[in-house]
């Protein structure tokens, strides 16, 4: 990839980042709603709201608070939240490896399952293996994560006793003990991802299979799981891996239903929290950093192209 | 911008007639979970075996037997009928939420479509802009500013289903655009209107008709999600969703609580996946 092209993807992303964080701006400042009068109350008097809200800014012209709210992005501040009274960026930084430990876990279980499963589907198209994959992938799409992860609660933890209900102790215990907490939850995110990654990579790879480079491999008598993965999935990946910023998406909206089920301090729960207190700059700071967090992992599938398929290395990559 | 999640072209089937069998299959068992939801919609609002919000402190959390198909709930209310209601709740979102996106997404898509040049642009980055939001952050953070409540909730999911909507249009257009029978019309003198109207409408229809089946089952799960959350459907309503977060309480004592609600949930969304996907494959070839 040439430094254009990479300083192009580079450009797209801040652009992208700048029209959110914009369209954010002005969802949470143009719609009603007075963050000053929540800190107030309804009963405090105008003077103490008056008060409050040149304490917050609000009473600034728009532009003058666009202007500040973008200034603040570009050096990395997202706000500051009511509720709290910190800045919406330590607040965050505080939560993240709690978020970050359950996605990671979810995604490479759901990469375990999803991608063989994908594969031997693929691999036996139309026979029964391939019904079932089928079968369950739909089934993964269909089930909530927050309606699995009350029955895995039900099972493993009322039932079993085998693992903790909710809550999480990785804080004081540490992180590997804490991980007995992150399993049920990582399960249950994991499923809807599994289904899909398994429906991406069966889709992907029963049209590597169809290619001559398969036919050729098989016919000078490369061994069948040699051409499955070697062949056939080398090529078939690389939908599965452009999808990743969707997936990311994905597994931090799951994770806002997760972190509610089982009763876990992470991003998803201060979110909520945001939402209830109407703690709208704590939202608004929060939704801009999913944003960002997307649009970098977007970034980074654009820039490891070349690496994962060697037939974009020579120039530019399409699209 | 790299398409995401667009299927590829295929090749031929080895064995087409055994894979259209099941395709068929699909799209029945589909077309029955997607009428049955809608049946209990339909019934739930003009019937209910109990009145849903009708108290019984006699029967608490009290299991499934006849009077009660699917129980009763903490306040000795009727599962059943609770969950009529919910499917009422459902069936209003996924429509409303079709209707709010389909629109909005077919004006916007087709106006960049078929015009291109700039207004292509810059309507692009902004749909590319609103696309960088997960959908259920997008209409978590619209609810903390328009507030819960049904119509609140199908509006903010509609929002966060336009882009999907508009990128889809779009591009169906752009194919379209290009087609002989369009350029064919536009030299016998038809106007854009018409031509937008008698051949790209109903060429772009089929795929628009799937993505409106995906966006209803999207937006059942994501009443659902915002309704458990406490975001949704306020209570006394009924939602499966925040039937769901009631029964949390009670696991141990009133199973059936999360069980029924849970299910229902989970049937529609299957239907509707599976509808959408038949009628994707049936409008194109090349997936069969």
């Amino acid at each position: 990839m040439t430094v254009r092209a990479i300083g192009r993807r580079l450009a797209g992303l801040v652009l992208t980042i700048l029209i959110a964080s914009t369209l954010s701006f002005f969802v949470f400042n143009i719609l009603p709603g007075d963050p000053a009068q929540v800190i107030v109350g309804l009963e405090g008097s105008p003077d103490s709201l008056q008060a409050v809200r040149a304490e917050l800014g609000l009473d600034r012209p728009l532009g003058v608070r666009f202007a500040a709210w973008i200034g603040g992005l570009a050096r990395g501040d997202l706000g500051r939240s009511i509720h709290y009274q910190q800045s919406v960026l330590s607040l965050i930084l505080g939560r993240l490896p709690l978020t970050a430990a359950l996605a990671t876990l979810a995604i490479l279980i759901a990469a375990a399952i999803g991608i063989p499963l994908g594969v031997l589907a693929a691999a036996r198209r139309g026979q029964p293996v391939d019904w079932w994959a089928t079968f369950f992938m739909q089934l993964g799409l269909a089930i909530p994560g927050f309606w699995l992860g009350i029955l895995g609660i039900m099972v493993f933890s009322l039932n079993l006793h085998l693992l903790p209900p909710g809550g999480y102790a990785g804080r004081e215990e540490g992180f590997l003990a804490g991980l007995e907490y992150l399993i049920l939850p990582a399960l249950t995110l994991a499923v809807g991802r599994a289904a899909v990654l398994t429906r991406l990579t069966r889709a992907s790879m029963n049209e590597s299979l169809a290619a001559n480079y398969i036919q050729a491999a098989r016919g000078k008598g490369v061994p069948e799981g040699r051409v499955l993965f070697r062949h056939g999935l080398r090529n078939a990946v690389i939908p599965v891996v452009t999808s990743a910023g969707l997936q990311v998406g994905a597994l931090l909206a799951g994770s806002v239903v997760v972190e509610r089920v089982f009763a876990l301090p992470g991003l998803g729960t201060l979110l909520l929290g945001g939402v209830s207190n109407r703690d709208l700059p704590l939202v608004q700071g929060l939704v801009v950093f999913f944003v960002v967090v997307v649009s970098l992992v977007n970034l980074a599938v654009d820039l490891s192209y070349g690496a994962i398929d060697p037939r974009t290395r020579s120039g530019e990559v399409g699209g | 911008m790299i398409e995401r999640g667009r299927p590829r072209p295929g090749r031929r089937e080895p064995n087409p007639l055994k894979l259209s069998r099941r395709r068929r299959t699909n799209l029945s068992v589909g077309l029955a979970l997607a009428t049955l939801v809608v049946a209990l919609a339909v019934i739930g609002a003009v019937w209910t075996p109990v009145d849903p919000a009708r108290m019984d402190m006699t029967h608490r959390a009290a299991p499934p037997t006849a009077a009660h198909l699917f129980g009763t709930d903490e306040f000795g209310r009727d599962t059943f009928s609770r969950a009529l209601k919910g499917a009422g709740s459902a069936v209003e979102v996924g429509l409303g939420v079709a209707v709010i996106a389909g629109t909005l997404g077919l004006a916007l898509g087709a106006l960049a479509g078929y015009r291109g040049g700039l207004v292509d642009e810059v309507l692009m980055r902004l749909i590319d802009g609103l696309y960088a939001f997960p959908p259920l952050i997008m209409a978590l953070a619209l609810v903390a500013v328009l507030g819960p409540g049904l119509r609140q909730v199908t509006v903010a999911i509609g929002l966060a289903e336009v882009p999907a909507f508009a990128r889809l249009t779009r591009s169906l257009i752009i194919g379209l655009r290009q087609q002989l029978f369009v350029e064919a019309a536009r030299a016998a003198g038809a106007t854009d209107w018409q031509i937008a109207r008698r051949h790209l409408l109903p060429n772009a229809a089929p795929a628009l008709i799937v993505q409106a089946s995906i966006a209803f089952s999207t937006a059942v799960l994501a009443e659902a999600a915002l309704s458990f959350l406490g975001l949704g459907v306020q209570p006394p309503s009924a939602s499966w969703g925040l039937m769901l977060q009631e029964a949390q309480s009670f696991l141990t004592l009133a199973p059936w609580m999360a069980i029924f609600p849970g299910a229902l949930i989970a049937a529609t969304i299957l239907g509707f996946n599976l509808v959408a996907d038949g009628l994707a494959e049936r409008s194109d070839p090349r997936l069969r």
